[in-house]
């Protein structure tokens, strides 16, 4: 979100000083998402968040519901975390917005930069609302689509490029600078994204005070043994030390 | 023993189940507040135990355990089918394969009875629900706790 923001004022020439401030805003909130450490003890359920140090801290306690909600054949995220569904459409309109806002073409050399939210943003909604086990079949195909769309991207630039500004893109270094970085967020998130998104497997938590809490793991088995250290270590501790 | 002491599992049907605030179910039972969070404590802490128990007697892969409403889902690790585990007010847990869904048979009725039975007194669907095919609100109870 804050990258989109970022780009977008850059690109806009609003503000050369706050696009890299909100860039690095950023950048340190998803360090501070990083996942550090789980810790159990005593009844509480602890996560820690940050790199290199855990700045961030949730104790949770009083489980009534836990599940691996990639592993339910009806299981969407969204049902629980609707407002990430607001940021996702945010993320994909912000690039429109600010085209109708400023009511002009961009340089075709930006046309990656632009692309990169709107696509990343369709991605994670979609895995926001089809989360299933039957996702991740149609997840992998979905591979064929944004490899396509990028190719595609790479392609239009490459060939409007002289016929706009009447030279070739390469004799511009800033523009070849930004097309390249730009295809290259594009092509190493679509990676990255997509090989979290098929691979991974979420828990989900529900307390007692109607909270949820998102967990991801890597492996089904991890996933696995997340519950069952969540059922013995938190919800079974009153039993045991009663 | 897979089953709840019957005063707990009492408290947690009354609070979980019919959504009686813990205030109003000491009223009710002439206990004090106290006892009936320490008791749907325990009783959660319990059930935990017993699906834990059970999951290991299958041995299967846990996918959810529901302590509000008295549900699990497994997956069993050799047949890779899906095992739906409901504790039964009164008579412990009872066990459906994803196979066997179909309550058309004697033996699988009374079993599908039961757990339409508990999936209401849990508040898993509405108490209402039952007028029509066993076989479809069955279904439709699946389909509420794979969501």
């Amino acid at each position: 979100m804050c990258f989109t923001v970022g780009i977008l004022l850059l690109v806009a020439g609003i503000s050369d000083v706050m696009a890299p401030i909100i860039v690095a805003i950023g950048f340190i909130m998803g360090l501070l998402s990083v996942g550090k450490d789980v810790k159990v003890s005593e009844g509480l359920f602890e996560l820690k968040y940050g790199f290199s140090v855990a700045v961030i801290k949730y104790a949770i306690k009083n489980v009534v519901d836990v599940f691996n909600i990639n592993s339910l054949s009806r299981g969407k995220l969204v049902k629980y975390f609707k407002y990430h569904l607001f940021i996702f459409s945010l993320i994909i309109a912000l690039p429109i917005i600010y085209l109708v806002i400023k009511g002009f073409y961009p340089n075709l050399a930006y046309l990656p930069f632009l692309f990169l939210p709107v696509f990343l943003g369709v991605i994670l909604q979609l895995y926001m609302s089809f989360t299933a086990e039957s996702y991740r079949k149609l997840i992998s195909k979905l591979t064929i689509a944004p490899s396509t769309a990028w190719d595609s991207v790479g392609f239009v630039v490459g060939a409007t490029y002289r016929e706009y500004y009447g030279q070739s893109l390469f004799s511009n270094i800033t523009a070849t600078t930004l097309y390249f970085i730009g295809t290259l967020l594009l092509a190493v998130s679509t990676i990255v994204l997509l090989s979290i998104l098929s691979k991974h497997h979420i828990v989900i938590i529900e307390t007692s005070n109607n909270k949820f809490y998102a967990i991801g793991t890597s492996t089904p088995s991890d996933a696995e043994e997340l519950l069952r250290l969540i059922l013995k270590e938190v919800v079974g501790y009153v039993e045991t030390s009663a | 023993m897979l089953k709840l002491p019957p005063k707990m599992e009492k408290i947690l049907l009354l609070v979980h189940g019919e959504g009686l605030r813990e205030v109003d179910v000491a009223k009710k039972l002439g206990v004090s507040r106290q006892a009936i969070s320490k008791s749907i404590r325990d009783g959660v802490g319990r059930l935990s135990q017993i699906f834990l128990e059970v999951a290991e007697i299958l041995n299967a892969d846990i996918i959810r355990v529901n302590l509000r409403k008295g549900y699990a889902i497994f997956k069993d690790r050799q047949l890779n089918i899906k095992i739906y585990v409901f504790y039964i007010p009164e008579k412990g847990v009872r066990i459906l394969f994803r196979d066997n869904i179909e309550c058309n048979s004697e033996g699988l009725r009374s079993l599908c009875i039961d757990i339409v039975k508990a999936a209401k007194k849990w508040g898993i669907i509405k108490k209402d629900k039952g007028k029509s095919d066993i076989n479809e609100v069955l279904q439709e109870i699946i389909k509420i706790i794979e969501a």
